[in-house]
């Protein structure tokens, strides 16, 4: 696995990234209409170029390469539909590689099993502001230019996934547990409406995640996943394999080509476990998926598959209790003595006009961590949770404005 | 005098120790532990095998699966699966009743082990000597081994570019079982045991292309099957001479026309020639022949918004063999086949007397000749591409196999839906190869289908599915089901006529009942009414079906419990009975 804690300044600079630079975009309309779709070339589910599915014939070429991605209103949300090379196979009709005969219908309930589908979305297109860190599992990056404020994730068993990442947020401490839910399902919606048809996926997202008007002011960073049969144990750390941090059903790259997992060729692990990137052309996603690069977000805009520029975006609450949480799960390890308050959510039914969008709005504050009943911070734990905050900064998890005010709070405890 | 220096030494030696080190790795990730526990109102324990599909529904079982995995170094992987064997009833013998007994005593078995290497090369990607499901080629020529049987198989298997862009080869070559192979138990110095199996093995050779959106395939495969030969100077080695011999050939491409076509399409060409005995092993033809089959799939996405068609021509010879077809997978052809009209069958007289259609045994309406009427042809059963269908160890809530040797006809298949109604459609229509009259008692087919047939099928099928949103969604579905089949036998004969006519309605609600639980309860309705020599048979059942599962990270549970309850004369003995049943499976897979 990568180490996605690395600061993104010490990371080797690619030789693609001015190629990829190149192909952003010029400029864009701010805000698309809905329905939108976005393209992905054909026999690009090779990652960054190294990467072959599993050996397991419930994997074929073409299963998890994603073809189109269409985001359509539907009554006050959305329903998206991922469109890939080969037609969705039925759980039904392969089995998990362990003993029993019970085929993978039974857990996976939604009509298909090979794939996971992250779709990132920026929806108040301040450059900074939101996460730039993807979901456990992925080790990719998302370019603080598209900072991601809403994740929705498309996976064969939604709740078990969510649990798990509730179950490793809630180990770093960093959310109040009274709060965690709620900040959880602000920030990432697992899908649940789901219907497979043909060569097509699609599946419904409500308005009280994302609105239309969010998700047509939004930039959109898409990846695939190859997801696994069976969500085993983890016991990684058991078996000293690094830490216990959690995939959320993502195959992660291994040496050669693994009957059961996720291959790559070559010397040098993959820098992420994406199977294949909504990006314009084989080439940006080579670029992006390499070691150090980031991931920018597409929309679509008169047939052309382009990346944003900043601004005419929607407010949304800050993300910053969740950054820390999920920069504490990346690095598999507690950090927090005193759990951070939730903000309040913003009504998700607050679009920015169609037509002349105005200036997108800073951050919402988060609200002051210290309550009055709660005593002085022991030196130690300042001085960590300075280095935490240090930490999301350099990675522009968190924008300026906020690492000066957590930091003047934290200073204001001892 | 010139210094040596050391400089470059130095230097490599400097990179060499600065350079990222391979960290070799032992993973037992996959290893499970996978308890069964069976109930049932007949009291039956199975005593061989978890075996519940032939009515066994009493015991409890467990196996222990030990999965190793070693990536010695960045090019060489190894790996085994060991397995404990133990039957449905032994639970309460605690592994001491019988020592002797590998499945009493749970004796851990070696079930598959593989040595994989991807040297990196642009000819040679990967070379695999050992174990595999062998679901790489096609379900057709080397098919994938049933769940049950994988990494039994042994062979190798090399995969490497072809120099150009979306361009392989591959190349296996499996050693068989016994089971498939022709003079299995047959021949005048043939064996019952593995005797004369020495180096008897399938060779295929495949290849891929792509041209633009195209995708061409190819394979030869051939297969030499030897016994020992009359010898009056063994000293000097063993003569053997050929038994028969097999080879098959394939041709596929696919495509996507625009954006809304895919277009597939699979010719295959087959000879089997036994020069020296007549009688092989029911998995084989028994005497030489040749083959054709081929299918043509169309696709049509989004057609109009919502709406979907595939649809699906095929014609399989009735003569068409390989003996490495796949014998259960279900990806053979497009309809989902005969399963589910009368399948859950329940007590094992509802089986319809087709005892057959639980074993290693060909599928065949030769049973409807020799099995007194009562064959498999009019069972309900999924598809598989090997005469040798394998339904052996089943369980009660899995779909049986039936061979498509000797099938033709068309399925349509629609998808559609409007106002978040999921609907979806199918009609078959099926005809056979093997139809005909007065057939060669000694032809070459004669070991597979009766001597005398005049047989079609339809099958209709109408789902719906909808969710309502409350209580975070309740899953509601519909399915009705029709499969009419008609064999006349010998037209000369209308005593042999008979006509099966399998409906069934089944409903069904479910609801993710809390973040890890998930619950369903079904009803279905069946009717299976026959009309046999001008004679009316009618059977009817219905089935209440409570499912729950229950999934945590590593852990798995679940349970089914069905109420069977129907009256008929399902031995056809001419006296009806009222029947009820009570059935319970339940599992628990821990997977770390």
């Amino acid at each position: 696995m990568p180490d996605e804690t690395l600061p993104m300044k010490t990371r080797p600079t690619p030789k693609m990234l001015p190629l990829a630079a190149l192909l952003l975009p010029l400029a864009v309309m701010a805000q698309a209409a809905l329905p939108i779709t976005i393209a992905d070339p054909a026999g690009d589910d090779d990652g960054d170029g190294t990467l072959s599915l599993p050996r397991d014939s419930a994997f074929a070429p073409g299963d998890l390469d994603l073809r189109s991605l269409r985001i359509a209103a539907e009554g006050d949300g959305l329903r998206v539909e991922a469109t890939f090379a080969n037609p969705v196979r039925h759980p039904s009709t392969a089995r998990g590689p362990g003993l029993g005969s019970e085929d993978l219908g039974v857990f996976a309930r939604r009509g298909f099993y090979a794939f996971n589908l992250d779709l990132y979305l920026d929806l108040d297109r301040v450059p900074g502001a939101g996460m730039t860190a993807t979901l456990p599992g992925r080790g990719a990056r998302i370019d603080a230019a598209h900072a991601w404020d809403k994740a929705v994730v498309l996976t064969p068993r939604p709740e078990l996934m969510r649990r798990q990442l509730r179950e490793a947020l809630a180990a770093t401490g960093v959310i109040a547990e009274a709060a965690l839910d709620a900040e959880l399902d602000r920030r990432v919606f697992f899908a649940t409406d789901v219907r497979v048809r043909g060569r097509s996926v699609s599946f419904a997202v409500p308005g009280r995640f994302v609105t239309p008007t969010q998700a047509g002011a939004a930039s959109v960073v898409g990846l695939v996943t190859a997801a696994k049969l069976a969500v085993e144990a983890e016991l990684g750390a058991a078996f000293g394999r690094g830490a216990a941090v959690p995939t959320l059903g993502a195959l992660q790259p291994a040496p050669g080509q693994p009957q059961d997992g996720v291959g790559y060729r070559g010397d040098k692990a993959p820098a992420t476990a994406v199977v294949d990137l909504l990006a314009p052309n084989a080439a940006q996603q080579k670029a992006q998926l390499a070691g150090g690069a980031a991931l920018t977000g597409l929309t679509h805009d008169n047939g052309a598959r382009v990346g944003l520029p900043p601004g005419g975006g929607v407010s949304t609450p800050s993300a910053l209790p969740f950054a820390l949480a999920l920069d504490a799960v990346l690095r598999g390890a507690p950090v927090a003595a005193a759990p951070v308050p939730a903000p309040a959510p913003v009504p998700a039914a607050a679009p920015a006009p169609v037509a002349s969008p105005p200036p997108a709005p800073a951050m919402a504050a988060p609200a002051p961590v210290p309550s009055p009943a709660r005593p002085a911070a022991a030196s130690s734990d300042i001085e960590e949770r300075l280095a935490t905050l240090k930490r999301l900064r350099e990675r522009n998890l968190i924008t300026e404005d906020e690492y000066q005010q957590k930091r003047r709070e934290l200073l204001d405890r001892l | 005098m010139k210094k040596l220096t050391l400089t470059p030494l130095a230097a490599a030696l400097g990179l060499l120790l600065a350079a990222p080190s391979f960290a070799a790795g032992l993973d037992f990730s996959g290893s499970n532990i996978y308890m069964k526990f069976l109930d049932g109102d007949q009291r039956r324990i199975s005593l061989a095998s978890g075996d519940t599909a032939s009515g066994a529904d009493s015991g409890q079982w467990t196996e222990f699966e030990l999965r190793i995995k070693a990536t010695i170094s960045k090019q060489v992987e190894a790996g085994v699966r060991i397995q404990s064997r133990s039957p449905a009833g032994y639970w309460t013998d605690f592994g001491f009743a019988d020592e002797t007994s590998g499945v009493r005593a749970k004796w851990m078995k070696l079930r598959g082990a593989y040595v994989l290497l991807t040297p990196g090369y642009a000819w040679l990607d990967q070379a695999l000597i050992g174990s595999s499901d062998w679901g790489m080629f096609d379900p057709f020529t080397v098919g994938q081994v049933r769940y049950i049987d994988r990494d039994n198989y042994n062979g190798l298997y090399f995969k490497g570019g072809l120099g150009f862009k979306g361009g392989s080869w591959e190349f296996g070559r499996l050693s068989l079982p016994n089971y498939l192979q022709s003079n299995y138990g047959q021949g005048p110095s043939c064996c019952t045991t593995d005797d004369t199996q020495f180096q008897e093995a399938v060779y295929i050779a495949q290849a891929k292309a792509a041209f633009g959106p195209a995708k061409v395939t190819g394979s030869y495969q051939w297969f030499n099957d030897h016994q020992l030969a009359a010898d009056t100077t063994p000293n000097d080695g063993r003569e053997r001479e050929t038994f028969a011999k097999s080879k098959v050939l394939m041709l596929k491409g696919e495509g996507n026309v625009a954006d809304i076509v895919d277009l597939k399409g699979a010719v295959y060409r087959s000879s089997y020639k036994a020069p020296l005995f007549d009688q092989p092993w029911i998995n084989s033809p028994k005497s030489d022949i040749n083959g054709t089959a081929w299918k043509i799939d169309v696709g049509l996405n989004n057609l109009a918004p919502g709406l979907g068609l595939n649809f699906q021509l095929f014609n399989i010879g009735a003569g068409f063999y390989s003996n490495t077809a796949s014998r259960r997978e279900t990806d053979v052809l497009l309809t989902e086949g005969s399963e589910s009209a009368w399948y859950g069958w329940g007590q094992s007289i509802w089986l319809g007397g087709a005892a057959k259609d639980y074993q290693q045994a060909p599928s065949s309406a030769k049973c409807a000749v020799g099995g007194g009427g009562v064959c498999r042809s009019d069972s309900g059963l999924a598809a598989g591409a090997n005469g040798l269908v394998d339904n052996a160890f089943m369980d009660f809530d899995e779909a049986p196999a039936e061979s498509v040797q000797g099938w033709k006809g068309l399925t349509l298949q629609a998808n559609y839906e409007i106002a978040k109604v999921a609907l979806a459609g199918e009609y078959t229509r099926l005809d056979y190869n093997y139809n005909g009259q007065d057939l060669s008692a000694t032809g070459p087919l004669s070991n597979y289908f009766a001597l005398n047939n005049d047989r079609k099928t339809s099958i209709a099928v109408f789902k719906a599915g909808y969710v309502v949103p409350v209580m975070g969604g309740i899953e509601l579905g519909a399915k009705y089901k029709l499969v009419d089949d008609k064999n006349k036998g010998q037209l000369s004969n209308a005593t042999d006529d008979r006509d099966t006519k399998d409906t069934g309605i089944t409903l069904s609600a479910g609801n993710q009942l809390f973040n890890d639980l998930y619950g369903s309860i079904s009803y279905g309705s069946y009717k299976r009414d026959i009309t046999k020599s001008g004679a009316e048979i009618n059977n009817k059942k219905n089935i209440w079906s409570l499912r729950l599962a229950y999934n945590l990270a590593g852990f798995e549970t679940g349970v089914l419990s069905q109420w069977v309850k129907g009256d008929g004369d399902p031995d056809e003995a001419g006296t009806p009975v009222d029947i009820k049943q009570y059935r319970m499976k339940a599992f628990v897979k821990a997977i770390f």
